[in-house]
């Protein structure tokens, strides 16, 4: 009753005001707020009569108020939202811009509010997004939906709501599916895209929408779809790595706390700062999301590269040379990456495959990642033919060369009987070349060939490995796949050995201490110097091992029925060191192994099939790689599951005698972003106070005078000793420098 | 050369400057052309009248489109020019030819730069117009009673007081121009609903049962004598008995006395516009029926308007003006008079409500 009194006092002259009454207790204004939805009402009929042209401030004014309180008074204003997407689905290309601004608004605030659903609002804009043709609007809706869309997924994915847009937005892609005049698609392939960027969505359904959008008639939509497949998964890194920059710079922010005037408000800012911080360090350490490509996710891969290849790249179609370049190369992707089998694809890339053609590297690309090792090599073998007579031939210009060489080496890699040893013999002639790239282009390619076949190759590029290597190798042929291997697998299992050996040793002195007290016991230390005093210092341990676990001496692994398969802790051995021993290798057994390690290496590790490999297994793996220098001396292997590089088979570019101007321009972008060479002396890059050496310089002489005297009368000796250390001086800071 | 002070004289004298004298005219100068000539007749190729006088046809657009000006002094001088013309312009031309031929603002075009007007915030705009309204012929006023309903309902329904306060004599105005036609519609739920919240009988609720209870606000005299008197010529225009009604007529006659069938009324065209709204032919799906149920038609004559009030849905309006017009007429005065006759009328068609 207070609040009416004060009602009675306060005139009430404008909306605001009413509202502000209203949101403090709705009961009571009751009465204020059915005469305001009358005056809506008949406002908005007045409006309905004439809706073009007039911005309707008051109206305007009205259906932001009534969207603040409605929620307030559920039972009055049932069909208020309803009124408001009817006015706007109605009359949307009419409306004054402001207007159909607010009409938007109000309905995300009435969204935010819970007033309607989700779903209500999306299938209230979606269909204006399709068909208005004003820009502005288009993007407020736009931003909308995407981020009441996010905003919904935020926490837990909302599956309902998700499964529903995107079955709005399969029906929009599929509508115009064969209609090459309908761009209807496009707004669903753009927020699909940008969904999918932002990680909202990430399951096969977003996929099929626009697998379904890239089989599309229209060129804009078909090229949105493949574009998706092609490039998404950069994009979502690359977000990614942009949402990490806006990094919060706590120590600036304490700083300026330390130093501005101490409000709640600069205080709040640091909490928030910390909150930040401790989120981001709680963040790192949880396990990546769970994410796959988008070209992982497609449901019948094959059935897609046909349709894609049947649909856009038959005879009588009218897309452009790059729409057809993006279709090659998703087809090309999808065919290298799932091992299909499209044996038009290759035919179809031969008519493109000479210098002449405007983007070749392009179509090289293409050919490159359309072949894997289950393509018959006679479908491959007509491609590698062309490039070689096309581009690989005397009267070509170097950089063509390179080109078709690059190629080739990309197609062999992924498909090595593709070539057979005369053409190859002929190519490796131009490891000669003078052109730095043909040059290296065909040494990329004998490299290549020592890998995978070298009694293809001449016996004098062979080289020593691979010459030795060859008696114990299999011919390739076409169909054979080679079981897989855990590369460094083997250096894993000698330094779990070593590892072992080591403990054990350890314990084995330990227990030598308490078990004979009067001394004479080699520290490991002492041991690494002579051979003899290593081998009595392994002795000892085994022995003293031996004591304890007498029943597995022999050099067999035992294998108990019910654990045979351990999961093994690399960073806990503790318990691998108690009398339940697996592996025991014998001293002869583990002399053996170090002398025949060549041998060895060709038996198939046994790790891997005894014990299953925890990731910090798999660290250490890395790590003893990396250590071995294997990754280095491998190169990059390459796989037919990536993507071609263009620049790979470009090869390394020569920048050609230009005018000065350009010479000039690519000397200046060189120097872009870099300090200036020369001396830093004098320059300070931060504010500090005068070092020692500046002190130094600027003392005044007279003070300094008596130093210098006694300089001259040092003696010789004394010089000596100066003169040594100075050199001394100079040594370790050239050293350190 | 020229060593004279004679020759030097005239050299210097072209840079002497000239000397004025008053009442003297000036030196022609030496290179004076006269340009003067004779004619026997001046003829004007085009003559612009524009700038001294324009035409009457123009000035009404003219002021009819500063209706919208900002400034409040603006529109009420532009009200108080077609005030003073338009009138006396429409009854020259009216009777025989459209106001579109004759160049003049239609009624239409009138109507809709006028009534925003009705929900203006400067009183004295509102006291203009009302003026202009009642010196605009009433001839084709009739067609557009909807529109103009909307907009002093609108009115009735402003947040502002003195708007509230000023929305019944637009009513009072278009009761006098159209008559009955008034509560075609829904007119006659809209008027009364407005009309209780104008006098803050706490009616605005319509059918619900919680409103009745609300106590009625003490109500300014001078603010509330207006809104009764409005009120009761309400219930006058809408509950008066048709003059000469066709019911005396006798079953078995055949014929009226003007020659015509005696259901003659029945089958003619009908004289209102938008009979058939309450069928909702020409609204879109959804709106017509809610829930399967068709929309409850809007009184139309005298007997359905009552039968709105005693039975329908009206009722709520109905108890909330006798609960809030008998508490008047207990405050007694002359409030409580005018309330009493009001009262009065309203308790009469309660009575003949229940007999029909």
């Amino acid at each position: 009753m207070a609040k009416r009194k004060r009602a009675g006092l306060v005139k009430l002259t404008n909306l605001p005001m009413l509202q502000n009454l209203i949101r403090r207790d709705p009961p009571s204004y009751r009465e204020e707020f059915v005469l305001q939805y009358r005056h809506y009402e008949s406002q908005r009929d007045i409006f309905m009569s004439q809706p073009e042209g007039n911005s309707g401030e008051t109206f305007a004014d009205l259906v932001g108020f009534m969207s603040q309180v409605t929620s307030c008074y559920p039972d009055l204003t049932e069909n208020f939202p309803s009124d408001l997407a009817g006015l706007l689905l109605k009359h949307h290309n009419v409306l004054h811009h402001e207007l159909r601004e607010k009409l938007v608004q109000s309905l995300v605030l009435l969204r935010n509010k819970d007033v309607i659903p989700s779903t209500t609002l999306l299938q209230t804009l979606f269909p204006i997004l399709t068909t208005t043709t004003s820009k502005a609007l288009r993007t407020q809706i736009y931003s909308t939906v995407t981020s009441d869309l996010r905003s919904s997924n935020a926490k837990i994915k909302n599956h309902k709501l998700n499964k529903t847009v995107q079955t709005v937005l399969f029906g929009l892609v599929e509508a115009g599916k064969d209609d090459a005049g309908s761009t209807a698609g496009l707004w669903a392939v753009k927020l699909t895209r940008e969904l999918w960027k932002r990680r909202v969505w990430d399951d096969a359904r977003t996929v099929e929408i626009m697998k379904e959008a890239s089989l599309c008639a229209n060129p804009k939509v078909m090229s949105g779809g493949i574009r998706f497949f092609l490039g998404v998964d950069q994009e979502m890194e690359e977000q990614e790595d942009s949402d990490d920059d806006e990094a919060v710079d706590i120590g600036r922010a304490k700083h300026q706390v330390g130093i501005n005037k101490k409000t709640n408000k600069k205080k709040r800012q640091l909490e928030k700062a910390y909150a930040l911080l401790k989120k981001k360090e709680k963040n790192k350490n949880k396990p990546h999301p769970l994410n796959f490509s988008a070209l992982h996710l497609l449901h019948d891969p094959q059935g897609f590269a046909e349709a894609l290849f049947s649909k856009h790249l038959s005879r009588n179609n009218k897309l452009t040379m790059e729409q057809k370049l993006l279709v090659l190369q998703l087809v090309s992707r999808l065919v290298g990456l799932h091992k299909l089998s499209v044996l038009g694809l290759y035919s179809y890339l031969l008519k493109f495959l000479t210098p002449r053609q405007r983007d070749v590297t392009q179509f090289l690309v293409c050919c490159a990642q359309g072949s894997h090792d289950l393509v018959p090599p006679d479908v491959l073998e007509p491609i590698v033919k062309k490039i070689a007579d096309e581009f690989v031939s005397e009267g070509v210009a170097a950089e063509v060369a390179t080109a078709g060489l690059n190629g080739i080496r990309e197609v062999c890699a992924r498909a090595p009987l593709a070539m057979n040893a005369t053409l190859l013999q002929d190519l490796t002639e131009y490891k000669g070349s003078k052109d730095k790239g043909v040059m290296m282009a065909a040494r990329g390619l004998i490299g290549l060939y020592r890998e995978v076949a070298p009694e293809m190759l001449k016996k004098k590029d062979r080289g020593k490995a691979a010459a030795m290597d060859m008696k114990n190798r299999e011919v390739l042929r076409f169909g054979i796949e080679k079981e897989g291997v855990i590369e460094g697998l083997e250096l894993l299992e000698q330094w779990k050995a070593e590892q072992k050996q080591l403990k054990k040793a350890a314990k084995g002195e330990i227990e030598a201490k308490g078990a004979d007290e009067e001394g004479e016991l080699e520290e490991p230390g002492d041991s690494e110097g002579d051979d003899s005093e290593d081998d009595d210092a392994n002795w000892a341990g085994w022995e003293i091992e031996e004591d304890d676990s007498e029943e597995d001496e022999i050099g067999w692994i035992n294998v108990a029925s019910d654990d045979e398969i351990e999961i093994s802790d690399s960073e806990d051995e503790s318990e691998d060191s108690g009398p339940r021993k697996k592996t025991k290798v014998d001293d002869e057994d583990e002399k053996d192994l170090l002398g025949e390690v060549g041998v060895e290496e060709k038996q198939l590790p046994t790790l891997a099939t005894t014990k299953i490999l925890t990731p910090a297994d798999f660290a250490k793996l890395a790590e003893l790689r990396t250590e071995a220098g294997l990754e280095r001396l491998m190169g990059k292997k390459i796989t037919n599951e990536d993507a071609v590089d263009a620049d790979a088979i470009k090869g390394p570019q020569k920048r050609g005698k230009s005018d000065k101007e350009a010479r000039l321009a690519a000397v200046m972008e060189g120097r872009e972003g870099r300090e200036k060479y020369g001396s830093k002396k004098g320059k300070r890059d931060k504010t500090h106070s005068t070092t020692n050496k500046e002190k130094a310089r600027k003392k005044n002489f007279l003070m300094t005078k008596s130093k210098a005297k006694g300089k001259q009368k040092r003696s010789l000796v004394e010089k000596q000793r100066v003169l040594r250390a100075h050199v001394e001086k100079q040594k370790k800071s050239k050293r350190k420098g | 050369m020229g060593a004279s002070a004679k020759r030097k004289r005239e050299k210097q004298k072209d840079f002497r400057k000239p000397k004025l004298k008053v009442g003297k005219a000036k030196a022609k100068a030496d290179n004076f052309t006269n340009t003067s000539f004779k004619s026997k007749a001046i003829t004007l190729a085009a003559q612009s009248l524009h700038t001294t006088a324009p035409s009457p046809t123009y000035l009404f657009t003219h002021h009819l489109s500063l209706l919208t000006h900002h400034s409040a002094t603006t529109r009420k001088e532009s009200l108080s020019y077609l005030k003073t013309h338009l009138p006396a312009a429409l009854s020259i031309t009216t009777p025989t030819t459209p106001n579109a031929i004759s160049n003049l603002p239609t009624t239409s075009s009138l109507i809709s730069s006028l009534l925003p007007l009705i929900l203006d915030p400067s009183a004295s705009v509102r006291a203009q117009l009302l003026t202009l309204l009642a010196h605009l012929p009433h001839t084709h006023l009739v067609l557009h009673t909807r529109k103009i309903l909307l907009f002093i309902n609108s009115a009735m329904t402003h947040i502002s007081s003195d708007i509230r306060a000023d929305s019944t004599k637009f009513l009072d105005w278009l009761l006098r121009a159209s008559g009955e036609e008034v509560f075609s519609a829904g007119g006659w739920g809209v008027c009364l609903r407005g009309l209780c919240g104008c006098l803050g009988f706490g009616g605005a609720t319509g059918g619900s049962g919680g409103s009745s209870v609300i106590v009625p606000k003490v109500q300014d005299g001078r603010v509330a004598l207006p809104h009764l008197a409005v009120l009761a010529k309400v219930l006058e225009v809408g509950l008066a008995k048709p003059v000469g009604g066709e019911g005396e007529v006798g079953m078995g006659d055949k014929r009226r006395p003007d020659g015509l069938h005696v259901s003659y009324e029945a089958h003619k065209l009908p004289s209102r516009s938008n009979v058939y709204v309450s069928l909702g032919l020409f609204d879109t799906l959804g709106s017509v029926s809610k829930e399967g149920v068709l929309r409850e038609a809007e009184p139309e004559d005298r007997d359905s308007r009552i039968r709105y009030l005693i039975g329908g849905a009206g009722r709520g309006v109905f108890d909330s003006l006798t609960l809030g017009l008998g508490r008047l007429k207990k405050g007694g005065g002359e409030m409580g008079r005018a309330a009493g006759k009001v009262l009065v009328a309203l308790e009469a068609a309660d009575r003949e409500g229940v007999a029909v």
